[in-house]
């Protein structure tokens, strides 16, 4: 078994001119929770994107626990995608079950993700009336159906209030540390990275331009390997 | 099949699916109540001076073959374009696509699931509809000859229906949105149309190469098989499957090579 939950080597990925990927090398330990700071447009989301296999690279290789394959590979992880979204005229029940489906994942597991968001009793509810909170926490139940060893978020606190902000985090640092689940997680919010993660990656212009423990001063770290690269 | 199973789930909850199995009960039930109305010995219309009902056989026999006929000229391209549009492009544009396909399922098994869950959902239409013509025809109209050929006409809708189905899902990998297909799509089938008037004139004054195009348009394969003559067009059907082959192997290839945002 791999010992490393996530690797990427060199990806790279460009948009007509732009250069969203520059040869992205992260190595993501097991057990860890990894964040990946950078400003807006940094290329956060594309690597993530790339990961998940959403959009191809145009150079560069992705491993899963070892695993390679695009396919293969998302039997490992649970994934949230900016904001997340449903068919609106479905129940947040019926949109997790749908989920399950797809991954050949028990229904039953749907109980249990709905438990860990708190959306058990809006469950039955059509996910149209939700709110945006409400909806970003659906989508962590999705990610967290059948209890994948990874999790990849990205920007998963998004349209939360601080209380819903915090309660995500303490959720995932207890999933880290109860069950060894790996958490990639990316974000904008200084703050709530160092709360969370064992260790960050600064992202700029699609490069990664810093890597440094959170016991370290990730600030100034931030600062200075965004503004060096500018 | 899981995919399907989940797919057929949700798309019974769409409007559209709703409305392909409600026409499928209404539009024979409407046929049959004008041959009805038609055959009705005070019936007023007439045509030369004769009452249709001596013109036209108005029996259940040919209700259904009307119906059918209107099912697979006019209601199903449209139904199926505007599903293929919402159940792809529109599960695209809204983002919905991205969030099947970071679990662990080929693209392929989704794109393919989707066609099988459209598909069978015309397939049940299709029995509707001759359970109605069939049971329903009977008991108001004249039973009529040929139920034969009719039910064999309906069996060979559901190859014509493929062929519309894969034609939706090949333009909704392509398209963002419901309205684009169903826009594109009856555009391009008005240009086939347009086509084949035109092969046919030219065919009428004598021009040999119209001949042989005339039956591979993809048109004249939807209408492959002939219920008055209980008849296959081989030319036309073989046509069709070469369109459906190609239409397929495209959308394949498409959804392989989406970025999905």
């Amino acid at each position: 078994m791999a010992s490393d939950a996530l690797v990427t080597n060199e990806l790279s990925r460009r948009f007509g001119q732009r250069v969203a990927l520059d040869s992205l090398s992260i190595r993501v330990r097991r057990g860890e929770i990894y964040g990946f700071l950078g400003p807006n447009g940094a290329g956060k989301t594309t690597a993530i994107r790339c990961i998940l296999g959403l959009i191809r690279a145009d150079s560069g290789t992705t491993a899963v626990f070892g695993e390679s394959d695009p396919v293969q590979r998302l039997r490992h992880i649970g994934a949230v995608v900016e904001t997340p979204a449903f068919h609106p005229f479905l129940s947040g029940r019926e949109a997790l079950e749908l989920s399950a489906r797809y991954g050949g994942i028990s229904v039953h597991a749907v109980d249990e993700a709905l438990e860990w968001v708190g959306l058990s009793e809006r469950s039955r509810d059509r996910v149209s009336t939700y709110s945006l909170g409400m909806r970003q926490r659906l989508g962590l139940a999705r990610a967290l159906l059948g209890r994948p060893p990874l999790l990849v978020l990205d920007e998963p606190t998004n349209g939360m209030d601080p209380r819903g902000m915090a309660d995500v985090r303490n959720r995932l640092l207890t999933m880290a540390a109860d069950h060894g689940t790996t958490v990639f997680i990316s974000s904008h919010l200084l703050s709530e990275v160092e709360k969370l993660c064992d260790r960050v990656g600064i992202l700029h212009h699609g490069r990664l331009v810093a890597e440094c423990a959170v016991d370290a001063d990730v600030e100034s770290t931030y600062l200075a390997a965004t503004e060096a690269s500018r | 099949m899981t995919v399907v199973q989940a797919e057929w789930s949700v798309l019974l909850r769409r409007w559209s699916a709703r409305a392909t199995l409600a026409l499928s009960v209404l539009l024979p039930l409407l046929v049959l109540g004008i041959f009805r109305a038609l055959g009705a010995e005070d019936a007023a219309l007439q045509f030369n001076g004769k009452p249709v009902s001596e013109i036209v056989d108005l029996t259940a026999a040919n209700a259904a073959t009307a119906a059918l006929g209107v099912r697979n000229a006019i209601v199903m391209p449209v139904l199926f374009l505007l599903l293929a549009g919402q159940v792809m492009a529109g599960e695209r544009s809204s983002h919905v696509l991205r969030e099947h396909l970071v679990r662990p399922i080929g693209r392929g098994r989704v794109l393919w699931g989707k066609v099988a869950a459209v598909w069978g959902l015309g397939a049940i239409g299709l029995g509707l509809h001759a359970v109605v013509t069939l049971g329903i025809g009977s008991l108001v109209l004249d039973t009529g000859d040929g139920w034969r050929s009719v039910l064999a006409g309906h069996a060979a809708s559901m190859g014509s229906d493929l062929a519309l189905v894969v034609f939706g899902f090949f333009l909704a990998c392509h398209l963002k949105s419901a309205v684009g297909v169903l826009a594109v799509g009856l555009g391009m089938m008005g240009v086939d149309w347009v086509l084949r008037i035109g092969l046919s004139g030219l065919r009428f004054v004598g021009v040999e190469s119209a001949e042989w195009v005339l039956p591979i348009m993809p048109g004249t394969g939807l209408g492959w098989y002939d219920i008055d003559g209980a008849s296959v067009a081989v030319p036309a059907l073989a046509g069709l499957c070469v369109w459906v082959g190609a239409m397929a192997a495209m959308a394949h290839r498409r959804i392989h090579r989406m970025d999905v945002h």
